[in-house]
């Protein structure tokens, strides 16, 4: 890919994912600090995807993501478990209607499935990884898996953005509305829901735009 | 936790929802937001920001148009060859913040707003009137253009709150906003126009289809090849016979929407969806998206929404009476 993508997009997503991690790790920090609630696994996850992502889309931060040995073999084992963590919590959600980023737990499986998959392209393919290196040019890559995900990467971003209107209270609902709010005990306020919906936004997009980038 | 709660309450009903809960219309608008925001991110493409997209999918649709309407888009081609990343990047901003303002549920009826002229100058620059006046339309490949089915749902979807009661009894969604007459009326003319596309243009000569079906094979993943070419040996040397029966089906389709029977309706609307996936796998190849060159999905998943648009809804009255 490298020749044909605009360097400078990748250097764009790539600082709006390291910066997305480092507010995503501030907000752990904070949270503990001040007493706030917050979910401390998706904040991880979105700290460890945007590290990851930025190291596929610029040549400048390569060196986090190589594509063989040891490191690239942690990045898929985070990656694994996130699937199957996040794959826990989509279950045990089912039927609950919540309305801050730490709703719709399938939102999250794909996005750690995504990183996943890019991951197995980029070690089968031999240095693809993103826009930093070169086409992959691999047939066993699953191109329909590729699409699969973006199309719900996609369709995750459309989730999120709707329910950004509603993400002010970030208060976990009931079915059955905002009545049910008034029936629940006392909760700690989500810290920054909105900022938080935004930068699963952010993560949304821009894994769409990676898994479909790499069939150029 | 009560402030919340009431702030929550506030700010829902300053949005005009009358609670949080995705109805079966926001569901249609979302699915749409998601197909614009598909189309941005597809507008990203590496390949997209070379002269390529000038000259491989924008020069190609313009042959066969009337001077009238070719001029200007050779002058579009022009620009777009001369500053390819330039305009990809505006086109693809552009795109994606459609997707984005139809999703957020404040800025929803900015986005459908806006994205009607854009549809339509795309359907004029980008696509060539879908071949409509070139000779090239045809309703298996694409025709009337993906791109002004856009625009058929950003009017058809438009929100009803505000102008009209959300809760009154429509036959089906797509009727809320602009009603039930002016809703079957272009229906009746999107799926009559098929019937029309599929005879003219020598769409039913011999080896026509079976053209169409293998001229997105190259490049395919082998699955999906595999199917393209089973299709493409079943209909060979059947045009005719298949456009005769492609002719009723969409004849069938265009009027079924003032049939007065429900379930006759609903299968009509079955019919539409399965002609919609059909095309879209074997002859759309999923709109090429596995080439790196699509800029959206083509029809098949947008007559797929506008048909779901089309549902009857089953009111409480009916319902009541015993459905039908």
């Amino acid at each position: 890919m490298a020749g044909l993508t605009p360097l400078w997009l990748g250097d764009i997503l790539a600082a709006v994912m390291i910066a997305t991690a480092v507010y995503c790790a501030a907000r752990i920090l904070y949270a503990r600090v001040r007493d706030r609630a917050t979910h401390r696994d998706v904040d991880g996850l979105h700290v460890l995807m945007g590290v990851a992502m930025a190291g596929m889309l610029t040549t400048h931060l390569a060196d986090l993501t190589p594509s063989r040995g040891t490191v690239h073999a942690v990045w898929m084992t985070v990656f694994a478990l996130g699937t199957a963590w996040f794959g826990y919590r989509a279950v045990r959600q089912r039927g609950q209607q919540v309305m801050n980023h730490q709703s719709g737990a399938f939102v999250h499986v794909v996005g750690s499935a995504a990183m996943l998959y890019m991951l197995a392209v980029a070690g089968s393919g031999g240095g693809m990884l993103g826009l930093s290196m070169g086409p992959s040019g691999d047939s066993t890559r699953l191109p329909e898996v590729g699409v699969l995900l973006a199309v719900l990467a996609t369709g995750a971003a459309v989730v999120v953005l709707d329910r950004l209107a509603y993400a002010s209270t970030g208060t976990v609902v009931a079915a059955g509305g905002p009545a049910a709010l008034v029936a629940q005990p006392a909760a700690r306020r989500i810290l920054a829901p909105r900022v938080a919906e935004c930068c699963h936004l952010a993560m949304c997009v821009t894994t769409a735009y990676m898994l479909l980038a790499m069939f150029a | 936790m009560y402030a919340q709660s009431v702030r929550f309450a506030v700010s829902a009903r300053r949005l005009g929802a009358t609670d949080t809960t995705v109805g079966r219309r926001r569901a249609l608008q979302l699915v749409l937001a998601g197909i614009w925001l598909l189309d941005g991110v597809l507008q990203f493409q590496p390949a997209m920001f070379t002269k390529n997209f000038a000259q491989m999918i924008i020069y190609p649709t313009i042959a066969g148009n009337p001077s009238v309407i070719a001029s200007p888009m050779n002058w579009a081609h022009t620009i777009i060859l001369d500053h390819p990343v330039g305009t990809n990047t505006a086109f693809a901003c552009i795109q994606l913040a459609l997707g984005l303002a139809i999703a957020y549920r404040p800025t929803t009826k900015l986005g459908l707003a806006a994205s009607i002229p854009w549809a339509i100058a795309v359907w004029w620059f980008g696509e060539g009137l879908g071949g409509v006046l070139s000779g090239s339309a045809d309703p298996l490949t694409g025709a009337p253009g993906a791109v002004i089915i856009y625009a058929l749902l950003a009017v058809l979807l438009w929100p009803a709150n505000g102008t009209a009661d959300e809760s009154a009894a429509v036959p089906f969604e797509a009727a809320r906003f602009v009603g039930a007459r002016a809703a079957r009326a272009l229906w009746l003319v999107l799926w009559g126009s098929f019937v029309y596309f599929t005879f003219a243009n020598g769409n039913d000569a011999p080896g026509a289809l079976n053209s169409q079906i293998t001229a997105m094979v190259d490049g395919q993943p082998a699955w999906l090849t595999s199917i393209i070419n089973h299709a493409a040996n079943l209909t060979n040397g059947r045009d005719l016979a298949i456009s005769i029966v492609l002719g009723i089906l969409f004849a069938g389709i265009a009027v079924s929407v003032y049939l007065p029977w429900t379930r006759v309706r609903r299968a009509s609307l079955v019919a539409a969806l399965v002609f919609s996936a059909v095309i879209w796998v074997v002859v759309q190849a999923f709109g090429g998206v596995f080439l790196g060159m699509a800029t959206d999905p083509n029809t098949g998943p947008l007559l797929a929404l506008l048909t779901l648009a089309y549902w009857p809804i089953r009111t409480a009255s009916r319902a009541a009476a015993g459905g039908e």
